[in-house]
């Protein structure tokens, strides 16, 4: 890409001309003879810069180290996924998969946080700043965060439910080759009719011994079905309520404008009456100037005629 | 090789800047200029991801302190910015000055900034070559409505702007060597062409290339008064359509005029990088849209009844994870229909389809006393629009000027009668003969002159044309075609060069063609997106075509641009008329 470097230049003339600068300064300011504060304007006191233009800024620092923290934390998410889709069928690995979980409820914690501190950030910006530059400069800031929010946390469903569809397709392609040995079973060349078809099947597919065990797993990933269902349910509310909260930012925009228009409409109007009334008032007094011209006019001839 | 690219040449540049910026918040100031430049490429979504938060122009005068921010200076080198810069660098009001200017900077400005700077907040100053709109990859424009100045002369500072352009062009394609050639007949084109290699030699130490290297770019210089038909037709491509009966600004188009808009669909954005339906579809014709239209639709109303099934939490995820994308997709839709529905009302209202036909036959064949009776009728129809009467007679004043019939004084007798054409239009009519008339062309515009054309249009008339709106072949294509195949003349369309090389050249070249790999062509008094497209079915069979022009023109602009070069006498007359009409 081609460019020009005038950076060395520039510096160079800078120096030369900070240089001149000191050479002919005026010395006569920092004479014995002037007092060490001028008392006569209070401009010279030191302000003290506002606070909050480094408070957002702050707020925005911390919010962007959550976001780097939530991306890495998918990434390891991703890689777990992956590595346990493509471990062998049968081998079920009881370590990784509540890896999986410890990690999936690391980042839902770490996306409710980020939410709150989004929508904090965002109820900042709303309240009136120092001036219009600061006011624009804070609303960007919020609306860029709350777009990576939202990329980050459309990512993590998009990665979560990937995963389960894959596992889902996994786990249809298992039944279907169990079945398919289910009936290769059942058609023994022997032909015995006796074989009860449903005892063979549940046989091969439950790996377990015993009607007990039977029972306890079962409910167990019954409960462990629900429990990942609720979390989800849980994820979908906040995300509709980000977008809806969204919407409530421009919805009290757009009231307090009109409500300002409605006053500076009634001002006007007011304005209006009292100009009215103005000019009425100085026709009145005009008409009555006039009149008595006339009169003073009238008079003056009538004394001359006598 | 890739093709080449303008829109990722200013990318890379707007990229380069915030990078080199660091991780601080960042503020961009801007002129006027820049800031167009800048918002052809970047949307503000994406350059708010960036941690640029704030967008200002450098000659409002701002308010309060923002020392915690740095500022991405951009901006065009010129003396009113300087000054702003000065003003600004006495009293900073950001923390620390990243200074990028569009050209080349005069060293004595660079030491007026410097003593300037007694803060010391400046960090960088540097030149990054964007000083051209990038409207399509392969169309840029300079951003000059109006390039002629009385007479068809320079004027002094447009000619310098457009040098700066073409500089910054060159530069930002990272190109060290180029030939210039230049239409021979348009003293503009030759005035621009010295100027551009005298300017690129100095600054840029620019060569011009061995005639042995294989990989060659050409610049050429053209007057748009060699064809000053394009711009005078009606439209049939999307992109085009909507300029010519809407009108696009710097990618933005105004729908205030269609009626029943919605309030936020008053001014929309059609950008082709952004907008998938509208790059897949900007130069497809008028019919394909509808099509293409409808398919989209279907594809939306899908989309909306899955969203719309919402039973299992299955579904409910499913919903949150595809909802964004689902409203982009209804704002892209809503935008589209309404912009299509409002063209087609447009073109029933106004006729233009009969108006169109007319106005392809007028231009590409023969038959004199035919047409003279369409216009006739034309003119008698009130419902076809003063603008398109306009059109018709001055596509006939320009193909039968020489004419042994030439009933231009009856059509325009006629036009008066029905109709009361402003006097501004009247003005255009004398005008446009003066600005494209064969008094000054060259080119064959018609198939007339040379037996070979006149055969092929014979052919091509008897072969019949399969789509009757999309008959005219622009002249540029033509002259294209014939650079690519080395066979463009040198007595029309001749080199600029250093008179030390001319002989070189003359002794290495003797009986050797040519052949570029590069084409670059500016146009002076702007192109049209017709010549776009033309380019651009070029480029998708390999070839490597830059077009641009001073402006991107439709018919309202080119009328003023061709009042404004028109000679004094004319010009003095229409500005009497026009100071009496207004007492």
């Amino acid at each position: 890409m081609s460019s020009r470097n005038l950076t060395s230049n520039f510096l160079e003339f800078r120096n030369r001309a900070s240089q001149n600068r000191t050479n002919h300064a005026d010395n006569s300011k920092w004479d014995d003879r002037n007092p060490l504060l001028n008392d006569d304007e209070d401009d010279d006191v030191v302000h003290f810069e506002r606070n909050d233009a480094f408070l957002w800024m702050e707020f925005h620092r911390k919010i962007q180290s959550q976001f780097g923290e939530i991306r890495n934390q998918i990434k390891k998410l991703q890689q777990l996924q992956a590595k346990c889709l493509t471990r062998q069928v049968f081998d079920e690995d009881a370590h990784s998969d509540s890896e999986i979980r410890l990690i999936t409820k690391d980042i839902t914690s770490m996306l409710d946080n980020c939410q709150m501190s989004v929508q904090k950030f965002s109820s900042f910006a709303k309240k009136s700043q120092a001036n219009s530059y600061e006011q624009q400069l804070v609303s960007n800031a919020a609306q860029a965060t709350f777009n990576t929010f939202q990329d980050l946390a459309l990512k993590f469903n998009q990665c979560q439910s990937n995963y389960v569809r894959k596992l889902q397709s996994q786990k249809d392609k298992l039944d279907q080759v169990t079945s398919h040995i289910a009936i290769d079973m059942y058609a023994s060349p022997f032909g015995d009719n006796e074989f009860d078809q449903i005892s063979l099947l549940s046989e091969v597919q439950q790996q377990s011994a015993s009607p007990v065990d039977e029972y306890t797993t079962w409910r167990e990933k019954e409960l462990r079905d629900t429990y990942e269902s609720i979390q989800e349910v849980n994820t979908i509310f906040m995300n509709i309520s980000t977008m809806i909260s969204n919407q409530k930012a421009s919805i009290d925009q757009i009231e307090c404008v009109i409500c300002d228009s409605i006053n500076s409409v009634e001002q006007g109007n007011k304005e209006l009456v009292k100009a009215v009334q103005r000019q009425q008032r100085s026709l009145k007094i005009k008409l009555i100037l006039f009149g008595i011209g006339i009169f003073i006019l009238l008079f003056v001839l009538f004394i001359s005629y006598i | 090789m890739t093709n080449i690219n303008v829109i990722e040449a200013v990318r890379s540049y707007i990229n380069r800047m915030i990078e080199d910026c660091g991780s601080t918040i960042k503020g961009l100031v801007m002129d006027k200029e820049t800031a167009s430049i800048v918002s052809m490429v970047y949307a503000q979504s994406e350059i708010l991801q960036k941690e640029v938060f704030l967008f200002e122009r450098i000659d409002i005068a701002g308010q309060k302190s923002l020392k915690n921010l740095s500022a991405i200076c951009f901006l065009r080198p010129t003396d009113e910015n300087i000054q702003a810069l000065v003003r600004e660098l006495r009293d900073p009001k950001y923390g620390s000055y990243f200074i990028y200017f569009t050209n080349f900077v005069e060293m004595s400005d660079i030491k007026t900034l410097a003593e300037a700077d007694e803060f010391e907040c400046v960090r960088v100053v540097q030149e990054f070559y964007a000083d051209y709109l990038a409207i399509n990859p392969h169309l840029y424009s300079l951003n000059i409505p109006s390039t002629y100045q009385r007479n068809y002369e320079w004027n002094e500072n447009l000619l310098r702007r457009t040098v700066q352009g073409l500089m910054s062009l060159l530069l930002s394609l990272r190109k060290k060597s180029a030939t210039i050639r230049y239409q021979k007949s348009s003293p503009m084109a030759r005035s621009l062409a010295d100027k551009l290699f005298s300017t690129l030699k100095r600054q840029v130490d620019f060569s011009t290339p061995n005639p042995n290297d294989i990989n060659q770019t050409i610049v050429l210089i053209v007057d748009r008064r060699e064809d000053a038909i394009t711009p005078l037709l009606n439209q049939w491509t999307y992109q085009a359509m909507v300029h010519e009966l809407i009108g696009i600004k710097n990618n933005r188009v105004s729908l205030s005029q269609v009626p029943g808009i919605t309030k936020e669909l008053e001014e929309v954005v059609m950008n082709a990088e952004y907008d998938e339906f509208y790059g897949n579809n900007l130069y497809s014709n008028f019919g394909e849209i509808a099509t293409n239209i409808k398919g989209l639709m279907e594809h939306f109303q899908e989309k909306h009844k899955s969203q719309s099934k919402i039973e299992s939490i299955g579904d409910m995820k499913v919903f949150i994870e595809n909802y964004p994308q689902f409203k982009k997709l209804s704002g892209t839709v809503s935008k589209h229909v309404t912009i299509v529905s409002e063209l087609s009302r447009l073109v029933g209202q106004y006729h233009l389809l009969e108006v169109s036909e007319t106005e392809q036959h007028l231009v590409c064949q023969g038959d004199h006393n035919e047409v003279v009776q369409k216009i006739k009728r034309l003119i008698k129809d009130e419902k076809i629009r003063d603008v398109d009467v306009l059109r018709l007679l001055s596509l006939y004043a320009l193909r039968y000027e020489r004419h042994a019939s030439n009933e231009f004084n009856t059509l325009k007798y006629e036009a008066q009668k029905h109709r009361r054409l402003s006097d501004k239009h009247l003005h255009f009519l004398q005008a446009i003969l003066e600005y494209g008339g064969s008094k000054f062309r060259q080119a064959d515009l018609f198939n007339t002159q040379t037996p070979m054309a006149i055969t092929r249009q014979f052919i091509r008339g008897l072969r019949g044309v399969d789509n009757v709106y999309a008959q005219h072949v622009p002249l540029i294509k033509d002259l294209i075609d014939q650079l690519l195949r080395g066979k463009l003349k040198d007595t029309s369309y001749p080199n600029v060069s250093s008179k030390e090389q001319a002989t070189q050249q003359n002794l290495l070249q003797q009986g050797q063609t040519v052949k570029p790999s590069e084409i670059i062509v500016y146009v002076i008094g702007g192109v049209t997106y017709e010549e776009s497209y033309h380019i651009q079915m070029m480029n998708k069979q390999s070839a490597r075509i830059l077009l641009g022009g001073s402006y991107i023109h439709n018919f309202t602009s080119f009328i003023d641009e061709v009042l404004d070069g028109a000679p004094s006498s004319l010009s003095a007359a229409s500005n009497e008329l026009l100071s009496s009409k207004r007492r």
